[in-house]
């Protein structure tokens, strides 16, 4: 089995090379290539998924964990390579180079048991993410940039992380360490770590390249990445790091659960007041990591399941939102919100496949991402009856940041799909790109009807190890239900009253085709709120931007040391002398 | 043994050599350099894995001058050639485009090449002096080659600053030679155990490691580079940071360190905490460029700093991250240096703010940076991320964590202003960015890519293939700096 997942990753990467090295003219070739080399590496971990086995060399580490992500990163690539071809508007061979070669590095780093394999296939991942953001030309140069220095720098993390455990443990392989923190070398390391999984998921205060990126980068590039691969890899790390790799200290839980019930409601926050399409989902897929990071932050067996489910769950509808988007943009040529408007009836394949996508994310039963909220939430209560008692805050918070991200996407659907049309020329999204959609979609319902069966114990269940844990989802079922019943009663009870219908009007002026009112204005009045109107003023100013202080504090100690380098030759020499003296003094001074 | 001379002896004939017959026929100077280093180079591989001592006209050890062969001096040997050789390739096109006078360029740089090949193989501490000012000589010429106000200005710095360093180091070898009365190292290291360390030989030892420093470039001695490196033409620069700083000035300092002083807990933390300084005020320094080149240099400082910071740690693994830094280090800076050049070549500027897209135009030259920038910063599996590597885990196996987390640091700041490059030159668009000049824009001929891509395949080759023999190949050198003065007088001086 090693050696053939050892062939898998050396087929990625031999296919990415020959993309590369065919010229950019052969498109259908390359699309040929690449769409047979994903399906075969879905196949194959398909195959080896069923087989249940689990395997582990001073290199390879094949267990219920790495199956399932290595599953799921091959999945994605089948996916982004049907979808790319009608989205990318050129350089077709890079583009799928580096897809494959991302595929290769993603697969290689998930199943690697040795330190050191795992740190260069992470890092190369950084370069492939750094290659494919900048094939959207020179606009893409600066967030590229940023998303270099934030992904490649926590790379640095992660090594100076292992090199730390390496020198406490002796051990060199994942599957040998279960290392009981009691030092504070051994919470350093454990830091290093957590920062490098969280730069790669993007969970505060390590996110700002995802939205930075959304609005430049090639939209079947941000279905792959920050939506679904990265946050795949992410997690795995944070998984293997807290749940094999230490068992620690319960100041360190609080510190994780706070990062997560943080990035939850921030990002969600800045999700409501977006313009762009796409920066909003860029939000969200922040966002949502938040609830990855509580799961697996709650060490309880439901938590980390639901995290975990969390985590494939995202990948889907997050995948299926920005291809969504993508069509859009592709069809009418812009992102902006304001622009968009009544698409439902020129685009109803994208419509329907957003609609579940989106109320999917936003935890409405009976789709996938209630489920997997809803296992965290119980997570955080069962590590409650431990006697901790944080678990209220972060549930609160949790629960703050879904309600929000439903209103969100009510504004998104409203502002795209329903309302006044702009455009008359909107055609529906080619047949590749509706094929993802529909698949996406469709998983997001199976998932969610057959939770149990599906997800939890197929795919799941060997990543915990233990049974999947009962749920106690009857009264909330039973509330939610009724909720909808009064919701929907409230609807059909506003028909009956008498309504007149005139047509949109203002100022006594009728609305002409290309004013129209957008959703986004509602949403504004979040801003003029008394502490967040600060929060997002600071937003706005960046100071909640770990690469922005960052540039401004280098910056500021930068020009210190050019302040001290004025070119003139005597101070050059004064300090000559004065290193000197230093040195002197030390070695004289016996 | 024999042909170790032919390293010293080659390149300083054909230094006068080339001017004299050259003259004539304009092909001739580019053929003849070319096949000097290319020699130079060929007669390095060979005396790798070799060791000897060759006696200066057959007079013994304490009496006349000799040259040793060992480990460490045969992988500096190794470097210098190579990088000279792809350098003076790169000069053909070049030097014709923006430069005259390749007779005397040709002459100048072979000079230096036998300075450096010299200061590296003698065994004789007035011999290295020598050797190391006919390089420095060579360098501050080739700095003002330009003879713009600009250049001469820094090759002034760099004359003033390095001929003081040299004053240091002439002074400290006096002491040395009143107090022992002998010139070569290693009778001057088998004296200092017979005698131990007094004020004068402490004196002198402060005397040379401060000169040492200078030329090595090691803040806050570092004040000549940023100007000198940046005002050469390119394929000097490369030279002079990826070669010179590390022959004249960390080989030597590490030579007198570890063969001649012996490594004490003193001179240890001395190098580690030049070392984190080095590291972080060159990149620091770095991050606020738009020259090109002089944001090249400034990393060289940093890049110092790393070596200089895993000799510190005086272990095994230390010393081989030191090592194994220093060969990437003239690798990929010498190719980012090529770079630098090439987009000069093309675009006549070294501005950033000027530059934009060129990765449409040049593919090579971006290609080729990229590839350096990643290596230069750490990513894998570039040949910098696996020498970062061994001396961060050579810093936490040392119980100095906290040198570790610098080491991180500066990699970062490295990753972030090599981005910078790459966002302003390459992929997006400086402030003044003109798109008219950016149409006459193309690739530079092929005699300039040679040596950009065979820098390139040994920055990526490098650190995979290495990784295997890393034992076998740093091993002799390591030995020779772990061994210490003993083993080295025993084999210098066979007793």
């Amino acid at each position: 089995m090693a050696d053939f997942i050892r062939l898998i990753v050396a087929v990625y990467f031999t296919a990415g090379l020959i993309c590369l090295l065919l010229p950019g003219r052969t498109r259908g070739l390359i699309w040929a290539l690449a769409l047979a080399v994903s399906l075969a590496g879905f196949l194959s971990f398909v195959l080896i998924f069923q087989q249940r086995l689990s395997y582990c060399s001073a290199f390879l580490l094949w267990d219920g964990l790495s199956a399932v992500v290595a599953l799921g990163i091959s999945f994605f690539g089948l996916v982004i390579s049907v979808a790319s071809l009608s989205t990318i508007p050129s350089a077709t061979n890079q583009y799928y180079g580096y897809l494959l070669w991302t595929l290769g590095a993603g697969v290689a780093a998930v199943v690697a048991n040795h330190f050191l394999l795992l740190v260069v296939f992470w890092g190369f991942l950084a370069i492939t993410l750094y290659l494919m953001i900048n094939l959207a030309g020179p606009q893409a140069a600066y967030p590229a940039k940023k998303t270099l220095i934030i992904v490649g720098g926590s790379d640095s993390f992660l090594l100076l992380g292992l090199c730390l455990l390496y020198v406490l443990t002796g051990k060199l392989s994942f599957s040998e360490i279960n290392y009981q923190i009691h030092s504070w070398q051994g919470a350093a390391a454990f830091l290093c770590l957590t920062v490098a999984a969280f730069a790669k998921a993007g969970a505060m205060p390590f996110h700002t390249w995802i939205p930075e990126i959304s609005e430049t980068a090639w939209v079947p590039v941000m279905a792959f990445l920050p939506a679904s691969l990265d946050k795949l890899l992410g997690i795995y790390l944070l998984a293997r790091v807290c749940l094999h790799l230490f068992s620690f200290h319960p100041s360190l839980w609080l510190l994780l659960r706070l990062a997560g019930a943080v990035t939850v409601v921030a990002a969600v926050f800045m999700a409501l007041v977006q313009h762009n399409m796409k920066k909003l989902l860029a939000y969200h897929a922040v966002s949502q990591v938040g609830y990855m990071v509580l799961g697996v932050a709650t060490g309880t067996t439901v938590g980390v399941l639901g995290g975990l489910f969390h985590m494939i769950n995202h990948a889907v509808y997050k995948c299926c939102l920005f291809l969504g988007a993508g069509a859009v943009e592709r069809q009418t040529g812009t992102s902006q919100l304001d622009d968009l408007g009544g698409l439902a009836r020129k685009m109803p394949v994208t419509f329907v496949t957003f609609l579940l996508a989106s109320l999917a994310i936003s935890g409405v039963p009976p789709l996938n991402g209630f489920f997997s909220k809803w296992m965290v939430y119980q997570g955080l209560v069962e590590a409650g009856r431990s006697g901790q008692t944080d678990w209220v805050v972060w549930l609160v918070m949790a629960m703050i940041g879904s309600a929000l991200t439903l209103a969100s996407f009510l504004k998104i659907i409203h502002s795209v799909f329903l309302g006044r049309t702009t455009n008359q020329q909107v055609n529906e999204a080619p047949s590749s790109l509706r094929l993802a959609l529909v698949t996406l979609a469709l998983i997001c319902v199976v998932f969610g009807l057959f939770y149990l069966p599906v997800p939890v114990s197929r795919l799941l269940g060997p990543a915990t190890g233990v049974p999947a844990p009962a749920l106690s989802l009857s009264e909330p079922l039973i509330f939610i239900v009724w909720g909808l019943f009064l919701g929907i009663l409230i609807f059909f009870l506003s028909l009956l009253s008498k309504k007149r219908y005139a047509a949109v009007f203002v100022g006594g002026e009728k609305l002409s085709q290309q004013m129209h009112v957008s959703g986004t204005e509602f949403y504004q009045g979040v801003k003029q709120l008394p502490f967040l109107r600060r929060m997002y003023a600071g937003a706005e100013k960046r100071v909640f931007d770990v690469y922005e202080v960052g540039k401004q504090i280098v910056g500021y100690v930068t020009e210190l040391f050019r302040a001290a380098h004025s070119g003139v030759l005597g101070a050059y020499l004064s300090w000559l002398l004065f290193g000197l003296l230093v040195v002197l003094s030390l070695f004289l001074r016996v | 043994m024999g042909n170790v001379i032919l390293l010293i002896a080659l390149p300083l004939a054909m230094a006068f050599f080339i001017p004299m017959v050259g003259r004539k026929v304009r092909w001739l100077p580019d053929v003849l350099a070319n096949i000097t280093t290319l020699g130079l180079f060929v007669l390095a591989g060979q005396s790798w894995g070799r060791e000897g001592i060759y006696t200066m006209g057959g007079w013994p050890a304490p009496l006349g001058i000799v040259l040793v062969l060992d480990g460490l001096s045969a992988l500096l040997l190794f470097i210098i050639n190579l990088i000279s050789f792809l350098a003076t390739l790169f000069s053909v096109d070049y030097l014709e485009k923006l430069y005259t006078s390749k007779l005397r360029y040709y002459s100048l740089f072979l000079l230096m090449v036998a300075g450096m090949n010299g200061a590296v193989l003698t065994g004789d501490f007035f011999n290295l002096f020598v050797f190391l000012e006919i390089a420095s000589i060579a360098s501050y010429a080739l700095v003002g080659f330009g003879c713009e106000a600009e250049e001469l200005e820094a090759s002034f710095k760099y004359l003033v600053i390095g001929s003081i360093a040299s004053t240091f180091i002439l002074l400290g070898v006096a002491l040395l030679y009143g107090r022992f009365a002998t010139l070569n190292m290693a009778d001057v290291a088998s004296a200092l155990q017979h005698h131990g360390f007094d004020q004068v030989s402490l004196f002198a030892l402060v005397l040379l490691v401060v000169g040492f420093c200078t030329k090595a470039a090691l803040v806050p001695f570092h004040a000549w580079l940023p100007d000198a490196h940046p005002s050469a033409p390119a394929p000097i620069s490369a030279m002079l940071s990826g070669v010179l700083i590390k022959a004249i000035g960390i080989y030597a300092l590490v030579r007198l360190v570890y063969n001649v002083f012996g490594i004490s807990p003193l001179l240890a933390s001395l190098f580690t905490y030049l070392g984190v300084i080095s590291m972080m005020a060159g990149v620091l320094l770095a991050l606020g460029q738009w020259d090109f080149k002089r944001l090249l240099a400034y990393h060289s400082i940093s890049q110092m700093g790393y070596v200089i910071l895993g000799f510190g740690l005086a272990t095994p693994l230390g010393l081989l991250g030191g090592l194994f830094h220093l060969l990437n280090h003239s690798l990929f800076k010498s190719l980012l240096f090529f770079d630098s050049g090439s987009v000069e070549y093309e675009t006549g500027t070294r501005n950033l703010e000027k530059m934009g897209n060129l990765v449409q135009k040049m593919p090579v030259t971006s290609g080729s940076s990229l590839m350096a920038s990643l290596s230069i910063s750490g990513i894998p599996p570039f040949n910098g991320f696996w020498s970062k590597l061994v001396i961060i885990l050579a810093a936490v196996q040392a119980q100095r964590p906290g040198l570790a987390l610098w080491a991180v640091a500066g990699s970062i700041l490295t990753l972030a202003s090599f981005s910078k490059i790459q966002r302003y030159a390459f992929w997006g668009q400086g402030k003044d960015f003109d798109a008219k000049l950016w149409e006459g824009w193309k690739e530079v001929p092929v005699l300039m890519r040679v040596p950009l891509l065979v820098l390139a395949v040994l920055c990526l080759g490098s650190g995979l293939a290495l990784w295997h023999g890393l034992k076998g190949l740093f091993g002799p050198a390591i030995s020779v700096l772990t061994d210490g003065p003993t083993a080295y007088i025993a084999k210098v001086l066979g007793r």
